[in-house]
């Protein structure tokens, strides 16, 4: 008696998973490092993020943009993970990113300018909530439209523009402030 | 202007290569300090798009595939392993039931005979189908779809799955670990196509709580 294998089938959805992955691989890794700051990070949350890809794969197999799919995926992840790994990011984070902003200098005149300007945000990017973080390196760092950034986070776009606003007006302060102490804007509603 | 509106404004060049509206920008700034901040803030989240983003590591994508793949219950991906683990386990744990089916022709009459299994609650009980054929049948398609509260031990949440494979000469048994939650068990249908023919089995499966083991 011969047994009948399911294996080809599965092999052949695993490599349709495979090319959805290889496609869609980068821009998640750009997004995730620009979140977290941390090569060895972004590769985990891209490969969790990935792991539930597969999980309901023959689901957003169907979807018109898959990529929206995980990176809203990407989205939750992140913004709901346990914040124990914040403290080690904070103290990885300045060599790490200066290294990054340094090799991308435009010249050698602007450097100085540029890499105070980087330092400065590096100093305090960890401290800012990992939601408007979110928000701010996918709106402002790598420009995904409003209308994205609805179907990423299902929030509306009124409340996107606010809290995008918000969170500018926090970021722009600590880096004047130069440190991440400042908590309050706006008649002391806190972010 | 509200600030929000303002806001997202200065992050949009173009409205700073009008004029018009760059004047309405300046305006605005002049007179509120959270603006300014976040003009600051945008300058700096600029500054940083301008950066390159260090390269993964060479072999991330190929370690984040092959995990996210493997990392499915039941080995979903171990190689020519599951479905005969599957079959051995099935002599341990006991057919619950060996189905036997011949494949026929357009037009001929289908099976009405409906057999029923009982499967207890959350573990998986190994349903047996026997697919007879005389000559070796290449390619032929394989379709088991799931209806009701019931799945397939390492395919949880899939109504349908689908695959094609080689069938030789006689008896080819498939074996599907079910999996029942309780809630009164469902229907498993499998269907097997090729080229013209098809045969479309079916079997009841009932969800066998433990007072009904006791």
């Amino acid at each position: 008696m011969a047994s009948i294998r399911l294996f080809d089938g599965r092999r052949q959805g695993a490599k349709r998973f495979e090319a959805l992955v290889r496609q869609h691989y980068m821009s998640l890794y750009r997004v995730a490092y620009r979140w977290t700051q941390s090569v060895e990070d972004a590769e985990d949350l891209v490969q969790e993020t990935c792991g539930r890809a597969w999980r309901r794969f023959e689901e957003i197999e169907q979807l018109e943009r898959p990529s929206a799919w995980m990176m809203r995926v990407m989205y939750r992840l992140f913004v709901d993970l346990t914040r124990r790994h914040d403290r080690r990011q904070v103290d990885a984070l300045d060599d790490s990113l200066l290294a990054t902003l340094e090799a991308g200098s435009p010249g050698p005149d602007e450097q100085a300018e540029w890499s105070a300007k980087a330092a400065r945000l590096v100093s305090v990017w960890p401290h800012i909530d990992r939601d408007n973080r979110a928000l701010l390196a996918l709106h402002d760092i790598e420009g995904y439209t409003l209308a994205e950034l609805t179907e990423i986070t299902g929030l509306k776009e009124g409340t996107l523009k606010s809290r995008l606003h918000r969170a500018r007006v926090l970021l722009g302060r600590m880096l004047q402030a130069g440190t991440g102490e400042v908590r309050h804007i706006g008649g002391g509603k806190r972010l | 202007m509200k600030c929000e509106d303002c806001s997202m404004r200065l992050a949009d060049p173009l409205v700073w290569a009008d004029a018009g509206s760059r004047g309405q920008l300046i305006e605005h700034l002049a007179g509120c300090g959270d603006c300014r901040d976040a003009l600051s803030a945008l300058d700096a989240l600029h500054t940083v798009r301008a950066a390159p983003v260090p390269q993964p590591h060479r072999d991330a994508i190929d370690r984040i595939i092959e995990t996210a793949t493997a990392g499915r219950r039941a080995g979903i991906l171990r190689p020519n392993g599951f479905w005969a683990g599957a079959a051995a386990g099935a002599a341990a744990a006991g057919l619950v039931a060996a189905l036997w089916l011949t494949l026929t022709g357009p037009g001929e009459r289908p099976d009405v005979y409906i057999p029923q299994v009982a499967i207890a609650s959350h573990q998986p009980g190994y349903v047996n189908i026997g697919i007879e054929s005389a000559v070796a049948l290449r390619r032929a398609e394989i379709h088991v779809a799931l209806r009701g509260a019931i799945d397939l031990e390492g395919f949880e949440g899939q109504r349908d799955i689908r695959w094609t494979t080689d069938l030789e000469p006689g008896i080819n048994e498939l074996t599907l670990p079910v999996l029942t939650n309780g809630q009164g068990g469902g229907q498993l249908i499998v269907e097997v196509y090729h080229g013209d023919k098809l045969k479309t089995f079916t079997v009841d499966v009932h969800a066998l709580s433990s007072g009904d083991a006791a």
